[in-house]
């Protein structure tokens, strides 16, 4: 009885994903499952060898702080602001390229290009062009306007939202223009036989069909929203102007105070953060589909 | 159900991303888990008890782990010197760089920093760390240095007397402890032309002034000859810098987490440097107002950092070469009510891991290593006057009896033979004068990153482009955030 249970069990599909499955589960396990059942263990606790269990403690100390409270008003403005114009700025370009157009595949690669320029390049070009002696300051200088210090002023944001559309535009294009290609044209044909606008068709053709896939790019767009810290610390260091102040650089200057719990737990925050938002994106993405069907 | 594993792994992928922007944290985070049941357990009260640092036992083989950024010729002579006389134990002298001109982008010592924090956090740190590029008051707070002082205190074998206990006293914490101890030091100093400062008639105390007294001293003095300037500083910065530490409570709470450079007093500062720039006071690198009537040296103070010995008898020799004029140290300005004293920077500060199981035979070396028995042999000399290139035997050493056999050594050998000019023969007076220099430093000058906020952001107001205001703003915004993070 049991014994055939058992051969039953072997004889199945699952079992022989097993071995396919193994080495991304270990990488999986080793960079991301222990650290994070460790991160959470050490924000419960006072020090990270023989610590006392403290509970909440530094969720609390946390969330005193006025610095972090900064930190993710910060993150949320530019995540707020940042992924929704990506996003529509990147699925114009894909609307436009999605047609005949003149010298379409060279600006293709144009749009496609700072994919693959290292950040340090774009550190360098961005420090040239916003330098107190800059070129933007010299351009301000020609039109007769005083010079402005633009990472210690609130058009530090602005640079920041460029060079994050600037570097993540082509990737998400790419997304977009796919889906677009999936869309039959059948489907637009019959909207114009039955006499549908081309605002008609986009709403009720490219936006229902492309909605599988905006919601990957929204996903794609969020992650590498929180990247733009890289790009941030290079520019700006640890103690940036305050409205660049990002969560990462709390995390990152708690490590150099050697404060490990309260990075923990401003890491575990932050996950959690994350969590509920997608489980919120997903599950209006769920009654979408089955709206559709 | 596929939806939800879909759910699962999309969440997990995003988190696995913005992981890797706090890389550095998460890769520490990860390496305490292997490690924090290897540690030896008790190792951490040892720590905790004054006066009973028991000593090595000479039958077991130990093998310290002495970590630095920097290499030190001095710490391999020595290392090798304790060896020989301690077969049973074995030094391991780590270093990043030999030199700093390695490591100009700073990169190796952004790397030394953090591999430090992730091996003191999981109980792996080396048994002794120089803390010269670490953020000492840091690791002092998560309890991760011995105190050394209480094994001070408690080796009978420490005698007190050898040593610059000045030095040593003024590096307490307020709560009393001594985390780490430095094997030299150097000497911040103002000098003055002593006799055109007794020639003008102008008084002044040097034992107790101000930044503000000091500076309408050489109001005063520039006041009644116009060919002089009052001060040569090294630059503006600096010289903010130096107000900044002695007023630094005034501008820093840290208690209550609030900073006062948005204050009159900070703007006062900033203003005052400015308006003095090229009337009174002058920056090294900067022409002379070379007037006719002037002659020789038209200042009447300066500043200097003496960081060797040999710095000094320069000096010496330069007041015996020129009949005319007769340089005096004077004490830098410090707060209202301040102790006299004179300023002094620690170097190559060490201290012994909180977790070393090998405390005691840590501590041994380290006094070892502040005797200087193993640099006696160096002599001081025109090598190099830079404390890069000479390192620790050429530097001010916290034994006294390393300080005056060297001396003695000096002048034994006769007169010194000088980098300009002939030789000169030391005398026991001026041999007195740097005696009485060292004997009084009782002020450590202190960094940190509130100070280093404060010096980047404000050259934009000496160079013109932001209004003092503005600056101020800006330090005050981003000071705000690092006390309340």
């Amino acid at each position: 009885m049991n014994r055939s249970w058992v051969r039953r069990w072997l004889r199945k599909d699952g079992i022989a994903a097993i071995p396919f499955l193994a080495p991304s589960l270990a990488g999986f396990c080793l960079f991301f499952a222990v650290p994070l059942v460790m991160s959470v263990y050490y924000s419960f606790f006072d020090q990270v060898t023989d610590g006392t269990f403290v509970g909440l403690d530094n969720y609390r100390e946390l969330l005193e702080s006025s610095s972090f409270r900064k930190a993710a008003g910060n993150t949320l403005l530019f995540t707020g602001v940042g992924v929704p114009l990506l996003i529509l700025l990147s699925l114009g370009l894909a609307l436009l390229f999605n047609r005949q157009l003149w010298l379409k595949n060279a600006m293709k690669t144009a749009v496609v290009l700072p994919l693959v320029v290292p950040i340090a390049s774009i550190v360098m070009i961005t420090q040239i062009f916003i330098d107190w002696n800059g070129v933007l300051n010299a351009w301000l200088h020609r039109l007769d306007l005083p010079r402005v210090d633009w990472l210690n002023s609130d058009g530090a944001l602005m640079i920041i939202l460029l060079i994050y559309v600037w570097k993540n535009i082509g990737y998400n294009m790419i997304l977009f223009l796919a889906g677009l290609q999936t869309i039959p044209h059948s489907y637009y044909e019959t909207a114009r036989i039955e006499g549908a606008g081309s605002l008609r068709q986009f709403w009720g053709i490219t936006v229902v069909y492309l909605t599988p896939t905006l919601f990957f790019v929204i996903l794609i767009s969020l992650v590498n929203s929180f990247k733009v810290f890289r790009e941030t610390y290079m520019l700006a260091g640890a103690y940036p102007y305050d409205r660049l102040y990002m969560i990462q650089h709390y995390m990152n200057n708690m490590f150099f105070s050697l404060d490990i719990q309260k990075l923990s737990a401003a890491a575990i925050f932050m996950a959690g953060f994350i969590v509920i938002l997608m489980s919120g994106l997903l599950k209006i993405e769920h009654r979408f589909l089955e709206n559709i069907s | 159900m596929k939806k939800i594993s879909m759910f699962v792994v999309s969440c997990l992928l995003i988190v696995v991303f913005t992981g890797c922007t706090s890389a550095s944290g998460e890769g520490g985070t990860d390496n305490q888990i292997t490690n924090s049941h290897t540690e030896q357990p008790g190792a951490s009260t040892q720590a905790t008890q004054p006066a009973a640092m028991p000593s090595p036992d000479p039958n077991k083989q130990s093998t310290l782990v002495f970590s630095m950024y920097k290499r030190d010729s001095y710490f391999e002579t020595a290392a090798k010197a304790y060896e020989k006389e301690h077969p049973n134990t074995k030094i391991n002298v780590k270093y990043i760089v030999k030199n700093t001109s390695e490591d100009i982008s700073r990169a190796k010592q952004e790397k030394f920093k953090s591999t430090m924090i992730a091996d003191f956090l999981n109980g792996k740190g080396p048994d002794l760390v120089v803390m010269d590029a670490l953020p000492a008051d840091k690791y002092v707070a998560k309890g991760l240095l011995a105190n050394v002082g209480d094994m001070l205190k408690g080796d009978p074998s420490f005698k007190k007397e050898n040593y610059y206990m000045n030095i040593l006293d003024s590096l307490q914490t307020s709560e009393g402890g001594l985390y780490m101890l430095p094997l030299s030091f150097s000497l911040h100093t103002l000098t003055g032309d002593q006799q055109l400062l007794e020639q003008s008639g102008v008084h002044f105390n040097d034992q107790s002034w101000t930044w503000t007294e000091f500076l309408d001293t050489i109001q005063q003095l520039t006041a009644k000859r116009d060919d002089r300037y009052g001060f040569m500083a090294f630059d503006e910065n600096n010289l903010l810098l130096n107000m900044a530490r002695t007023d630094y409570n005034r501008l820093v709470d840290a208690v209550n987490r609030t900073a006062h450079f948005d204050s009159d007093l900070f703007l006062g500062m900033l203003e005052q440097i400015k308006q003095m720039k090229g009337q009174t006071v002058l920056y090294y690198g900067k022409e002379l107002k070379q007037t006719e009537g002037s002659k020789g040296f038209p200042i009447y103070f300066g500043e200097d950092e003496l960081l060797t010995p040999y710095q000094y008898f320069q000096y010496a020799a330069n007041m015996q070469n020129s009949k005319e004029h007769s340089l005096v140290f004077y004490e830098k300005p410090k707060a209202e009510g301040q102790q006299p004293g004179g300023y002094f920077e620690p170097y190559l500060k060490i201290a012994i891991h909180a977790k070393s199981s090998l405390q005691p035979e840590a501590w041994d070396f380290l006094k070892f290593l502040m005797s200087g028995q193993a640099s006696a042999a160096a002599a001081w000399g025109a090598n190099d006057l830079t404390y890069e290139g000479q390192g620790f035997n050429g530097t001010f050493p916290i034994s006294k009896s390393l300080y005056t056999a060297k001396t003695d050594n000096m002048v034994q050998a006769g007169p010194l033979q000088m980098l300009e000019g002939g030789p000169v023969k030391i005398t026991e007076q001026d041999l007195k004068k740097l005696d009485s220099l060292v004997t009084s430093a009782n002020k450590p000058i202190f960094d940190g990153e509130i100070l280093q906020i404060m010096a980047k952001e404000s050259p934009a107001y000496f160079h013109g482009q932001k209004s003092a205001q503005e600056v101020a703003k800006i330090i005050q915004n981003k000071v705000t955030t690092y006390l309340n993070e």
